[in-house]
């Protein structure tokens, strides 16, 4: 078992404390989630923890291995989801997976996941939001990364492909630490072992829907 | 190393650096445009790369790749191109 730890992130922007001395750790077989309103630092988090944002301050450790942060990418220990898509919307679904997945192997696990060869062949610029997202998910998801960080993967998706992303998600937590952040906190709840709220820089634990009410991230009606 | 994520980096960048280059090798001279094709031009097309597709770079991040590194593979593949382009228009040109 892998245990990423994350120690006392730090990030402003000018005079705005985004993130305020963060910490939290994820072993391989959990789900975390993160929630947060906007602007209350969850992506960023995410992309300091992946290496792409420079933090104020950062621990970044796996089995208490320290690592660099400018070290993240080329080690492939954590990948990353972002919020908007990044594949190129040029290419077709089967162009686009082998410049992720060059062994024919690693390729068949994507080509033979459900519902991918209904839109093989398509252009990823023409894949719905529901399609694009479960496809990026996917990817992301069988990459060799031992920790893998999802930014909004639930977003305007459609009820049928927000089950096909779950159970993804819970079928490879058997093998991966997982963390995730997104604003469909019911969704989220459905697959995460432990979950945390930002609120003004800081981490609040949450174990319940009323515990998301009582801080104030959703109404208490 | 994923050869066909590498590719695509090196033609989407290129294809602005080629842009940039021919400009730069119309107004002053050939050499001045060789030279750009693995310098300026480079960082050129980067930028207007990265302005245009930024999210596309975590396809890259997510293989293992750093900007610098793939800037570091451009560079290096620019430079065999116009070491190898500029042999044969001296070899031609006798």
């Amino acid at each position: 078992m892998l245990t990423l730890k994350a120690n006392n992130i730090s990030k402003s922007f000018g005079k705005k404390q985004i993130l305020n001395n963060i910490s939290f750790e994820c072993s391989t077989g959990e789900i975390i989630g993160i929630f947060g309103r906007n602007g209350s630092g969850k992506s960023t988090l995410l992309k300091i923890i992946h290496g792409t944002l420079k933090s104020d301050s950062i621990g970044l450790s796996i089995n208490s291995n320290s690592i660099n942060p400018l070290k993240v990418i080329p080690q492939k220990k954590i990948g990353f989801l972002p919020q908007d898509s990044f594949l190129p919307k040029g290419l077709t679904v089967r162009q686009a997976i082998p410049l992720l997945f060059e062994n024919g192997d690693n390729q068949d696990k994507i080509f033979y996941s459900p519902e991918v060869s209904k839109f093989e062949k398509q252009k990823i610029g023409a894949l719905s939001r529901g399609e694009l997202r479960y496809l990026e998910v996917l990817l992301i998801c069988n990459l060799s990364h031992p920790f893998i960080l999802l930014d909004e993967p639930f977003s305007m998706i459609d009820p049928l492909y927000k089950d096909l992303i779950k159970a993804v998600l819970v079928k490879l937590k058997e093998t991966k630490g997982i963390i995730i952040t997104d604003h469909y906190y019911s969704d989220v709840l459905q697959v995460t072992d432990r979950n945390f709220l930002l609120k003004k820089g800081n981490r609040i634990n949450i174990n319940e829907t009323s515990d998301l009410m009582n801080n104030g991230y959703l109404n208490k009606n | 190393m994923n050869i066909r994520a590498l590719f695509k980096c090196v033609i989407d960048i290129n294809i602005y650096n080629l842009l940039v280059s021919i400009f730069i090798g119309t107004i002053t001279s050939a050499l001045y445009g060789v030279i750009s094709f693995f310098s300026i031009g480079i960082l050129i097309g980067y930028l207007v790369h990265w302005y245009f597709k930024e999210n596309e770079y975590y396809l890259y991040f997510n293989l293992g790749y750093t900007k610098l590194k793939l800037l570091r593979i451009v560079f290096t593949l620019n430079i065999i191109i116009c070491v190898i382009l500029s042999s044969f228009i001296y070899l031609i040109s006798f």
